[in-house]
């Protein structure tokens, strides 16, 4: 997080607090959150919370805009992969082999957001791992903006929302491909005028299983990562979910990725496995 | 022939029958209209449900700061109101503290008079890192 130093404890306090509802509300490994008590309740009417309801409501309309290519009802998906607890204690390999399994598919889950009603069809289990995280940055980037008057940005595991006036010059962001690294590793410096950013990778949150690689980011109509079409992905957006939801879905997407997110006006910038570099819309070139 | 009287005797068991029938027949009525009123009530609110929700939708009242601009996306993904930029080079590095005066292809500007006050520039914020999670 960055904001004036004197907003500093204020800022702290805001993102602490957003983190902490969006966690028990969304959590896939809390036995207390709502997502957790949803995914037990299938078949039932469950009035929920507003923010567990606003979350799930971001996820339909990401999987809508995206023709389904990034689906919140992966989570199925993901434990057939053998991603069934906290990735941190995910073992890096086991010698079971797993099989993909198509999402139950995003149309199965329905909501009243008005009345918070949710139900999910019995045997449809919620993930909302593809944008819980960037709306956590969006509304902490616009809460804190707001209390605070202060140039805002928010960067939670590479997902980076700003909020408030833009510095001059802009909000200098690294890219690459995976958030943890250093300034000095391989990417782009660039500058963001606002709006949002996401960068998707496949290089990261990988294990293996029976002998093969398998990563995060699931195509839902197979159950299986996403072929690797794309290495990284990093999309500019009004909202840090909508760069997110446009970052995942060209990597499930493939080959087609660079022409859908054109057509959108979204900039972009896709590496490819063999580490060459494809521009999309306004996105700055590399430096030579 | 029987006097009014043994007539209005004789009949009395049978209005008595009548009597029950129509207190039954009201009571069905009665049942009858409440049950339909009860049935139409859920029927609306099964219909209100249906209409506010569709499979795989959300009605559009959810809304947060952030995404609230989605309401008037018209359905699809936002673009940024200014694109990303390549990150300029200052003079100093990337510490971002002094730009070169020609950065922007600018003529350099002339120095003030040194008893001009100076607006600090603020400084750089600190650059983040985007990557996969």
């Amino acid at each position: 997080m960055v904001v004036q130093e004197r907003a500093t404890a204020e800022a702290v306090a805001l993102l602490r607090a957003e983190l902490e509802a969006i966690d028990r509300a969304c959590s896939r490994f809390r036995a207390d959150s709502e997502l957790a008590w949803a995914n037990a309740s299938a078949g039932r009417i469950l009035r929920v919370s507003r923010l567990f309801a606003t979350a799930v409501g971001v996820a339909l309309r990401a999987a809508e805009r995206t023709g389904g290519a990034v689906d919140p009802t992966v989570e199925s998906s993901l434990v057939a992969l053998g991603y069934d607890r906290d990735f941190a204690a995910v073992r890096a390999e086991a010698a079971g082999a797993v099989r993909g399994r198509p999402a139950a598919g995003w149309r199965t889950v329905t909501l009243d957001t008005r009345h918070r009603l949710l139900r999910l069809d019995p045997g449809t289990r919620l993930d909302l791992g593809a944008t819980a995280k960037a709306l956590a940055a969006d509304r902490a980037a616009a809460a804190i903006a707001a209390a605070t008057g202060s140039p805002t940005l928010v960067s939670l595991g590479g997902d980076v929302a700003t909020a408030g006036p833009v510095p001059a010059g802009g909000w200098p962001v690294h890219v690459t491909e995976d958030h943890r690294a250093g300034p000095g590793a391989p990417g782009q410096r660039i500058a963001l005028r606002g709006g949002a950013l996401a960068t998707s990778s496949t290089g990261v949150r990988r294990w293996r299983r029976g002998g093969r690689t398998v990563h995060h980011i699931v195509d839902p109509s197979t159950g299986e990562p996403a072929a690797p079409a794309w290495r990284t992905v990093s999309v500019t957006a009004a909202s840090c979910v909508d760069a997110n939801t446009a970052s995942t879905a060209a990597i499930v997407r493939g080959a087609d990725a660079p022409a859908w997110l054109e057509s959108l006006g979204l900039p972009a910038r896709l590496v490819d496995p063999a580490g060459a570099v494809v521009h999309v819309g306004a996105w700055p070139r590399d430096a030579a | 022939m029987p006097s009014p009287v043994q007539r209005t005797m004789r009949r009395a068991p049978h209005d008595a029958a009548v009597v029950r029938r129509d207190r039954g027949l009201r009571r069905l009525r009665r049942a009858t209209a409440i049950a339909a009123v009860t049935a139409a009530v859920s029927v609306g609110g099964v219909t209100a449900l249906a209409a506010a929700t569709k499979p795989g939708h959300a009605s559009p009242a959810d809304t947060s700061p952030a995404v609230g601009a989605d309401d008037a996306s018209g359905g699809t993904l936002q673009a940024p109101a200014a694109p990303p930029t390549a990150q300029q080079q200052s003079s100093s590095g990337d510490d971002g503290e002094s730009r070169s005066s020609g950065d922007d292809g600018q003529a350099p500007q002339s120095s003030p008079p040194a008893s001009t006050p100076q607006p600090q520039p603020a400084p750089a914020p600190p650059p983040v890192t985007s990557g996969g999670s």
